[in-house]
């Protein structure tokens, strides 16, 4: 049921809300969780002390590669033994940054991600922009982007992006997990989705390739990544990924919960 | 705890110390945790992660009086890595077992009161982690908005953007109306 209330969301309410969350929430018994933290200062103290427990699921973790790991190498000797397979044959397919699916990293870069300062934990929560660069202040006047995207994709920032040091379009970004979407509106300067493309890839400091049209979008690449622009009430909208890798096909998807 | 005390404890990095610390904050933390993974069991293995690296790292925290906050800060950063590495999104949707039921009131006043303040707390809970963490630090930490930029390593343009949204979207989803004190001269207009 809605209802309008003709309270304001201030301060005070805000404060005592979250005063009463926090108090409400019963964690379990301090005592146990003590001595898995005294263990785990400890263990850090003395490598080889055999306090394990607090560790317990990233000890799995190393114990089940190393595994894989010494499986692979005896196979490997096996089959070396036998002249079935020469060293100076093996060769290792070359992935780019681009073409590895995140979800397929070893799980031993948890275990090095963990062993960082909390320094290193605050700047990974906002994760790095690994293929597309572009010069950006932060927008003191976005337009109201949606907090979602389909996907479930989070409205994570809002930013201005810039064209040689000028303030121009605004943009948003979304996260989800390891991927990022950027959503790009245009000025009222823009005539022409081609006048747009051009600017755009001025404020994403590369060139944009047209593709073709699809689905009454324009399928564009930027620095490899796919893009879509469109136009809705005299703007043109881009929407591309920044980090991560999808099809035109499931970024239209996306582009069409917008609309 | 009084800040002084705080700091001194913070200081003397004993194990006594570090006892007292995590006594005075350990509910606080778990809370924290809780509420963007809802999970019993993770919140607690990021409870005790939070309070182990902090411990490891204390000498980083210049001011010790802020330890709570840090510690507030360190486990939603674990909190949102953990989401991020197991490909989870946040959860909106599950019941959630609270002790904090509206207590009993004497006026319509008061009742009105306490059902708005579960209302706001509910919908906290429905935040993206990015926007409670930030929420917590500025209401709950009572954090200047350059402590905040500074703990969670970002501009302090962001971080208004951040309450902005938050408030904005607490005000929306809540139908109140936004009040000019809690918003002020911080995030931007957003487009009629």
């Amino acid at each position: 049921m809605t209802k309008k209330h003709n309270s304001e969301l201030n301060e005070d309410l805000l404060k005592e809300a979250l005063h009463q969350e926090m108090e409400s929430i019963e964690p379990p018994p301090a005592e146990k969780i003590w001595q898995r933290i005294e263990a785990g200062l400890e263990q850090e103290k003395n490598p080889a002390s055999s306090k394990l427990n607090f560790t317990r699921k990233r000890s799995f973790n190393w114990l089940r590669y190393s595994a894989v790991a010494a499986a692979a190498f005896m196979v490997v000797f096996v089959l070396n033994s036998l002249g079935v397979w020469q060293w100076d044959q093996l060769s290792f397919p070359v992935v780019s940054d681009e073409q590895m699916d995140p979800a397929e990293e070893p799980a031993v870069m948890e275990v090095e991600e963990d062993e960082a300062a909390p320094e290193a934990m605050l700047e990974e929560a906002e994760a790095p922009e690994r293929v597309l660069h572009y010069h950006r202040e932060e927008d003191p006047a976005p337009p109201r982007w949606p907090e979602e995207l389909p996907g479930n994709f989070i409205l994570d920032d809002a930013i201005l992006l810039t064209a040689g040091d000028v303030p121009d379009y605004h943009g948003a970004v979304y996260r989800r997990a390891d991927e990022s979407l950027l959503l790009v509106k245009s000025g009222e300067s823009d005539k022409t989705i081609e006048e747009f493309k051009v600017r755009l890839g001025q404020h994403l400091e590369t060139g944009i390739h047209a593709v073709g049209e699809i689905n009454g979008y324009t399928h564009f690449e930027a620095e490899g990544q796919t893009g879509l622009a469109w136009q809705v009430g005299g703007r043109y909208y881009a929407l591309l990924f920044k980090a991560g890798t999808i099809s035109p096909e499931k970024l239209i998807k996306i582009a069409e919960g917008l609309v | 705890m009084e800040a002084e005390e705080l700091k001194k404890l913070v200081k003397q990095k004993d194990n006594e110390s570090r006892r007292l610390l995590f006594e005075a904050y350990y509910k606080k933390t778990y809370a924290v945790a809780y509420n963007i993974l809802r999970s019993r069991e993770n919140a607690e293995d990021i409870t005790q992660d939070a309070f182990i690296k902090a411990f490891q790292n204390i000498n980083q925290l210049k001011d010790g009086a802020k330890f709570g906050a840090w510690m507030a800060v360190i486990a939603s950063n674990l909190a949102r890595n953990f989401l991020k590495r197991n490909k989870k999104i946040y959860y909106t949707d599950e019941e959630v077992i609270s002790s904090g039921e509206p207590e009993a009131v004497d006026t319509e006043d008061a009742a009105l009161r306490s059902l708005e303040v579960e209302r706001v707390r509910q919908a906290i809970k429905r935040l993206p982690p990015e926007q409670y963490q930030v929420i917590v630090l500025q209401y709950y930490y009572d954090l200047k908005m350059e402590d905040i930029a500074s703990m969670l390593n970002l501009r302090a343009g962001t971080v208004k953007s951040r309450l902005h949204r938050a408030r904005k979207r607490l005000a929306e989803e809540l139908e109140l109306k936004e009040s000019p004190t809690c918003l002020s001269n911080e995030g931007g207009e957003w487009e009629k």
